[in-house]
């Protein structure tokens, strides 16, 4: 960052010499940056990232207490505790990874990230207008979306998908089989894949969404509402259908039926999972269309 | 203010070339077939409301993409190579755009990055543009405590940050005092006169246009009214006098026609007359000498490019008729 001023300042008009890029491959990166930097990393978001850690911390800390502090306490709560909290203890299995991916808390930090970042994004663009400022300078229309995308894919990524490699590599360093890591390897790509489309899903959505209005506040507060009542009907639904066929009604079941296929465990949910993955690819149809639309408008509103 | 028209800078050369250019929303036609040669130098566009001001320059930009027609911009074909024709063209919007929550150095630097400067060239490029644009203390407020001539100017810093030979200022003095519009025309004056930058005015305040323009394109209704030099457009060369004189009308009308003045005066004496070209004041007091008439009021009237453009607006009406 060079904030400093420069010494051959002064108030007469210079002309630019230096270079100008012509195609540029990552023209969207400077968007995302200014996202990142301006908007994103700021104290008073401190709580929420806050909330982000927490499963991650929670899972280090019993990793850490597993390997290094008491390895044989542990192992006798491993035995005597329920199902739900052995499941904790099962670090030599892809699922100890996989559970930190539907934490409900993380769920809950993906929701709050993308009302409070995400959503607000473009919104906040169409009330200043600074779209305009945008398209008429030398880039497209996608790149002004893949940089907005990529600002709010990556806080998510970071903290799902970086959370899970952390996971599996503290297991690797602190754990008694020196061959973990490499041995294991293969768990990466499912974590992966998950954790893409658990971030990419939501970005997409959110940047969809951001469109709509306007009001950033109204949005954000809609799009937490929508998860809210879609919860709240499968919950009910629940009583009716106790099997669970209309859990699909949840964004969470439907991303964690996703997850089970993606990472080969037993599905908790009543629907087939090829419903899960249907749902999915029609909402980003959705919101890939709504997208259109706001270009195609946008298209005749500038000037 | 030093933002008075003197003597035509219009450089030889087009700038942008429109043939043929048709644009249409839906069923509502916005340009119709406008042919148009944008000469060097600091062109206004004129129009009232609705007449397409806006719709050529989105179409120039690439914003829409036109039904009919082409544009080129300094040879380059603007419809098919929108991306190469913005690296030449320096846009500041109409209305209030700003990029929220940043501050005035970072949301020029971020549109110099925009627009293909490597980081470091746009972050030292922004220190000297919000300079020159008057903004080199204020740089590190939040563009959202600017007040509206400072966003204007930030506005114009990031239509000069990747240096480019071709500035579009739509409507540039909106919402400023007469203090701020007076500093932004000289602005555009300084980059045209002493920087050689072409420059498209779009405006609707004709008095703007009349003190930094060169030449001007009239619309209406998505076709072209009237084109050419300024000067051409202001009849300069007959001065004119509003006058208020007092005596026998029928005298006064003979004398008058004698000196070579012509105009209409009403009952109370009250008119605007026309002096041959070249002749002063005297000549009127002359005339009314010899009429034994007296002068109650004198005033130089200095007829406006309002008044062409109405007068082109009216001519092409009359056509039409």
């Amino acid at each position: 960052m060079t904030d400093r001023v420069p010494e051959r300042l002064n108030s007469e008009y210079r002309r630019y010499t230096g270079p100008i890029r012509s195609r540029r491959f990552l023209a969207w990166w400077p968007i995302t940056r200014t996202e990142l930097t301006t908007r994103v990393f700021r104290w008073r978001y401190i709580l929420l990232y806050l909330v982000a850690f927490g499963p991650l911390l929670f899972r280090e800390a019993i990793l850490y207490a597993r390997f290094v502090i008491a390895p044989v306490q542990i192992r006798l709560m491993n035995e005597m505790t329920s199902s739900g909290m052995s499941r904790l203890m099962l670090w030599d299995q892809l699922d100890f990874y996989s559970d930190y991916l539907e934490d409900r808390v993380l769920w809950l930090f993906l929701l709050l990230a993308t009302a409070v970042l995400g959503v607000p994004m473009v919104a906040r663009d169409l009330r200043t207008r600074a779209w305009e400022i945008y398209f008429s300078r030398s880039i497209g229309r996608m790149d002004y979306f893949l940089g907005k995308f990529a600002a709010i894919f990556l806080v998510l990524f970071t903290l799902t998908w970086g959370g899970a490699l952390s996971l599996y590599l503290s297991t690797s360093l602190l754990g008694p089989d020196a061959d973990f890591f490499l041995h294991n390897l293969g768990w990466l790509f499912p974590l992966t894949l998950y954790s893409a489309l658990l971030c990419g899903f939501l970005a997409l959505g959110a940047l969809a969404f951001g469109t709509l209005s306007e009001n950033g506040l109204l949005l954000a507060g809609s799009w937490l509402g929508l998860f809210f009542i879609a919860f709240c009907i499968a919950r009910v639904l629940r009583w009716v259908r106790p099997d669970g066929a209309f859990d699909w009604i949840d964004p969470k079941y439907l991303l964690m039926e996703a997850s089970a296929a993606i990472h080969g465990h037993a599905s908790t949910s009543g629907f087939p999972t090829w419903v899960s993955f249907l749902l999915l690819g029609f909402l980003t149809v959705i919101s890939l269309l709504i997208l259109a639309h706001f270009l195609r408008r946008q298209k005749e509103g500038i000037g | 203010m030093t933002a008075h028209h003197e003597a035509s800078n219009v450089v030889p050369g087009e700038s942008i070339v429109v043939k043929g250019l048709t644009v249409e929303y839906g069923k509502i036609s916005a340009l119709n077939n406008l042919d148009l040669a944008f000469p060097r130098g600091c062109v206004g566009l004129l129009g009232p409301n609705g007449a397409g001001k806006s719709s050529t320059l989105k179409a120039i930009l690439g914003f829409v993409r036109p039904v009919a027609g082409r544009i080129h911009i300094f040879g380059i074909d603007a419809v098919r190579k929108r991306r190469t024709v913005r690296r030449r063209i320096g846009y500041m919007p109409e209305r209030d755009t700003h990029l929220a929550g940043l501050t005035g150095f970072r949301a020029v630097s971020l549109a110099g990055e925009l627009s293909g400067l490597p980081r470091n060239e746009a972050y030292m490029r922004a220190h000297e543009v919000l300079q020159y644009t008057g903004l080199g203390e204020a740089r590190y407020r939040s563009v959202e405590g600017y007040s509206t001539g400072m966003r204007q100017r930030v506005k114009l810093a990031q239509a000069l940050i990747h240096d480019p030979p071709l500035l579009f200022l739509d409507e540039p003095t909106n919402g400023l005092d007469p203090e701020g519009r007076e500093e932004m025309l000289t602005l555009i004056q300084d980059l045209t006169r002493n920087h050689h930058k072409d420059v498209i005015l779009s405006t609707h305040i004709l008095h703007d246009a009349e003190a930094v323009v060169d030449w001007v394109a009239i619309l209406r209704e998505g076709r072209l009214v009237g084109a050419g030099p300024i000067q051409d457009i202001l009849p300069e060369s007959q001065p004119l006098f509003r006058v208020r004189i007092s005596g026998d009308p029928a005298t006064l009308r003979k004398t008058l026609a004698h000196f070579g003045i012509s105009g209409e005066l009403d009952s109370r004496g009250s008119g605007l007359l026309s002096l041959p070209a070249g002749a002063g004041p005297r000549l009127l007091f002359q005339a009314a000498s010899t009429a034994s008439a007296c002068i109650h009021d004198l005033r130089q009237h200095r007829p406006g490019l309002e008044e062409a453009f109405f007068h082109a607006l009216d001519e092409k009406t009359e056509k039409t008729q």
